[in-house]
């Protein structure tokens, strides 16, 4: 910002205290237990008021990106973008493990609340042919693993 | 001796040989032996066998949550399982993996780690569990990357630290 810039401003940020969308696109997005989800890849605003609304998030070649709105955004500085939720989508491919410590299957996809971070069910990959669903309800952990309520027996009755 | 007590009773073949998953779900490894006290012929811990050319360690029966048909169930996720995440700054600035953990009084408390930084990871910097905000998936510091590189109250040192 080498030359003058006549600013013209109302109930409104200064300059200086705003960010320039073109520097957040490539950021780092991290979620609230510091895994990286991916990179900025656009800035949206909302057309009518110009409000920043949310951000799309680039995962790499081979998953899909996905688009954060601003009510999942905790901060975003010049290092990164940090969320204050852990996306569900993370869960897909995690392992699913009985009560009884055996382990069920894996997470093949994450069912959700309309468009909500929160999860309705999971679906969870048995056998190359076998695929049981296990609502929300049912899950005593989320963590690197999901740990359900429900012994192997009782959870391969249900689902089969 | 009551048959009764007995009938709650879990045996040797139900705490070996089985998974041991700590908090996170995360498997850990397998439970091999387990120790007694030879006076009161309490169990102690359990020691877990992590696989081939790796070290093992023993957990305490405090951090045991549950013995299940198919595993045991630990309430921490031990901490020497934090070697090789990745610690950002404040900002969410990466600065570098952990290299080793140094941990307080044979407890899973962490007294601090070392964070490998720099070129190809050559600078080893100590950061004490102060400067720790949050341990998960990956590490959060609540001091920024310039205040942790420019701070002289945090050793830092260019030869490698000691491993734990």
């Amino acid at each position: 910002m080498g030359k003058h810039i006549d600013k013209y401003i109302e109930n409104s940020l200064l300059l200086k205290e705003t960010r320039n969308a073109h520097d957040v696109v490539g950021l780092r997005v991290l979620t609230v237990s510091g895994e990286v989800l991916g990179k900025v890849k656009e800035v949206r605003l909302n057309p009518t008021t110009a409000v920043f609304e949310g951000v799309v998030v680039n995962r790499g070649l081979f998953r899909a990106p996905c688009y954060m709105c601003k009510r999942y955004i905790e901060k975003i500085t010049n290092d990164a973008v940090l969320l204050g939720i852990e996306p569900v989508l993370l869960y897909v491919g995690c392992k699913v493990i009985s009560s009884d410590g055996k382990e069920f299957g894996k997470v093949r996809q994450v069912r959700r609340v309309n468009q909500t971070n929160d999860i309705e069910s999971l679906l969870v990959k048995r056998t190359f042919f076998r695929k049981a669903t296990i609502p929300f309800s049912q899950v005593k952990k989320l963590g690197s693993s999901i740990v359900i309520k429900k012994t192997f027996a009782e959870a391969s009755k249900r689902g089969a | 001796m009551e048959l009764k007590k007995l009938q709650g009773a879990i045996t040797s073949e139900d705490v070996l040989g089985k998974d041991v998953i700590d908090s996170n779900g995360v498997y850990i490894g397998v439970s091999d032996k387990f120790y007694l006290d030879p006076r009161t012929m309490q169990v102690l811990g359990i020691s877990v066998d992590k696989g081939f050319l790796r070290k093992g360690f023993v957990i305490s029966t405090n951090y045991i949550t549950e013995v299940a048909k198919h595993a045991v169930f630990l309430n921490i996720g031990p901490s020497t399982l934090l070697k090789g995440r990745l610690v950002f700054g404040l900002n969410g600035a990466k600065i570098g993996t952990v290299a080793s953990v140094e941990l307080a009084q044979d407890t899973n408390a962490v007294a601090a780690i070392v964070v490998k930084t720099g070129f190809l990871g050559m600078r080893r910097v100590r950061v004490p569990k102060e400067y720790i905000k949050s341990k998960d998936k990956n590490i959060f510091l609540n001091i920024t990357k310039s205040e942790l590189l420019q701070n002289k109250n945090i050793n830092s040192s260019g030869s490698r630290a000691q491993m734990q």
